[in-house]
């Protein structure tokens, strides 16, 4: 924001948070104005429409759902209003009426913010604040990214905040099964088959359980062991 | 000599009434300049300076009322290919060399100056409460050879009351940082080199906007030194606590952030921009190759197969019908092995 001189009547340009600057022009020390209502601020951010679906994949992937398609992106910087109470308690809430994200409210992510003067980039849409809190002592336009997207009998949305790449989910697609490790199946597969036929070869049943025991036990502390020496190379 | 300080000229906020149904207006646009009050010239204010010195005609000056807080800001000393080259030996050393660079895209790294607040004052106040001491007892028998001893243990609750007076230098972040892992920086060793965060450097640096404001950081001060001054085992009934002479400041540590992606999924990394360490790191999960089932569940279905074939299925089948029975729906059997196989053998997503 521009703030004037009143020495000399110099613009100069400070930033939220700013309270003393130097002008520019004649070199005084500016004390700044304290704001009549909360800072209305805007967090720097260039919209990325396939790097928050990205979020969002790997964020099911985590989860352990299933893959999201057709994804349909929407981006607008939403208000939220920071409050803090006279205990010093904070919250943020939204501050305008479809503001409300199902799945619970962000954080404000740390980056740089600076004060909103309406202008925005083309494809980038910012929503005002409508309802201020008596308490609120910053409104801050967050980039939030809403994402409608499918899984197989399943549609639902999430948000994705920018620069902190929070996401922020009221439900979840179905948990994907997960497919069978082939490779694993026929290492175990195969050890059967190895201890049927150490099985068949003995004469009685103790000596059949003493001769499948050594093998598994063997193959197991083998195995442990190979693991260890190749953890600590 | 005392150099008028306009900050007194400023506007209260309004009082605390109804909720306010429109935006507030803009900050205004005009600001208040000093200048010595002895020759007229320009003079250099930082945020929270409580005097300076005239560079005109060397005059100290007191401020009446300071602005703001003390800002300083660290030079990071570790340039990004340092930090992108300690992220990916970390990773490395984290996974055992499963993944390596090659394996992984690295798709972002920012340098970012996290501010954190340190507060320095003096804690002064007193707590009383129970202090809860267990007692162990050990009840020998009357003949010596008769039997063992017993041993019993009781609470003892006994009166504690302290008072406290002790100086106070904590430090935490000013900003909401769940996935960086910072939680506070050691500021009383000297050997950091902090500079005075002046328009310059915030222009030249990307600096984070401290979101927590000093009142919450009072605030949680003052209920962690209370925690701290209370002995663990401690019931507290009554206390209070102040803090005097208290100075807050804000300190900016560089810290880069990186981001890289393995198997579709994201990781992030925070290096410390000061001394290259990395401070938290996210790396791919590890096998979940269980080597216990994988070698003694074959061998003892082996074990049953080879005693009497029909003993492998009879488990198998019980095992099941309690799974169906549990479920209350029908299992189609396919799908039910290879759900029962991969909780067994584990393995990879």
């Amino acid at each position: 924001m521009f703030v004037r001189c009143g020495l000399c009547g110099g613009e100069n340009e400070s930033e939220p948070g700013q309270e003393m600057l130097a002008c520019s022009y004649c070199g005084a020390a500016l004390a700044l104005e304290a704001p009549r209502g909360p800072d209305q601020l805007i967090l720097a951010h260039t919209r990325d429409d396939g790097a928050a679906e990205n979020v969002l994949r790997s964020f099911l992937i985590e989860k352990e759902r299933k893959r999201p398609a057709a994804m349909t992106t929407d981006f607008s910087f939403i208000p939220y209003a920071m409050i803090e109470n006279v205990d010093g308690k904070g919250s943020v809430v939204p501050a305008c009426k479809p503001g409300a994200l199902a799945g619970g409210a962000p954080y404000p992510p740390a980056g740089q913010y600076r004060f909103l003067d309406g202008s925005c980039a083309d494809g980038e849409k910012i929503i005002a604040a409508e309802t201020i809190d008596k308490d609120a002592v910053r409104i801050v336009h967050l980039p939030v990214y809403t994402i409608r997207y499918e899984t197989p009998g399943w549609k639902g949305k999430a948000s994705v905040i920018g620069e902190s790449w929070q996401v922020i989910a009221g439900e979840l697609p179905p948990e994907k099964p997960r497919a069978l490790n082939l490779g694993l199946c026929a290492a175990a597969a195969g050890l059967f088959i190895a201890y049927l036929v150490l099985g068949k070869l003995a004469s009685n049943m103790l000596a059949r359980l003493a001769l499948i025991m050594a093998a598994s036990g063997a193959g197991y502390s083998l195995f442990s062991l190979h693991e260890k020496v190749s953890k600590h190379e | 000599m005392i150099a008028e300080s306009t900050a007194e000229k400023t506007q209260a906020r309004p009082a605390r009434g109804a909720p306010r149904q429109t935006a507030p207006e803009p900050r205004a646009s005009l600001a208040f300049g000093a200048t010595c009050p002895e020759c007229g010239g320009s003079i250099r204010i930082n945020e929270g300076d409580r005097s300076v010195r005239c560079g005109y005609c060397g005059s100290a000056l007191f401020i009446t009322s300071p602005r703001g807080v003390q800002s300083y800001i660290l030079q990071p000393k570790v340039t990004a290919a340092k930090a992108r080259l300690a992220s990916i030996h970390y990773i490395a050393e984290r996974t055992n060399n499963r993944v390596r660079a090659r394996n992984t895209s690295i798709i972002d790294m920012k340098l970012i100056h996290v501010p954190f607040w340190r507060m320095r004052g003096r804690l002064m106040g007193w707590v009383s409460g129970d202090k809860v001491k267990l007692v162990r007892t050990e009840t020998g028998p009357e003949d010596p050879c008769a039997g063992q001893a017993f041993t019993t243990v009781r609470e003892e609750h006994e009166a504690y009351s302290r008072l406290l007076f002790k100086r106070v230098d904590w430090s935490t972040p000013a900003c909401v940082l769940p996935c960086l892992g910072l939680q506070g920086i050691s500021l009383r060793t000297g050997f950091l080199e902090w500079d005075v965060l002046d328009e310059k450097r915030r222009a030249e640096h990307t600096v984070a906007l401290p979101t927590r404001s000093e009142r919450t950081v009072r605030a949680d001060a003052l209920g962690y030194l209370t925690r701290l001054a209370v002995p663990a085992g401690t019931t507290v009934r009554a206390s209070r606590f102040h803090l005097f002479d208290s100075t807050f400041s804000l300190y900016y540590y560089p810290v880069y952030v990186l981001r890289y992606r393995f198997a579709g999924r994201m990781y992030t990394i925070t290096i410390d921009g000061g001394n290259g360490a990395v401070v938290r790191g996210e790396v791919p999960p590890g096998r979940r190759l269980d080597l216990k089932k994988l070698f003694f569940a074959p061998a003892v279905l082996a074990f049953l197969a080879a005693t009497w074939l029909p003993l492998t299925v009879i488990p198998v089948a019980i095992v099941y019908a309690l799974d169906t029975a549990q479920a209350k729906l029908f299992l189609p059997p396919h799908e039910w092995l290879a759900f029962r196989i991969q909780r067994l053998l584990g393995g990879e997503d």
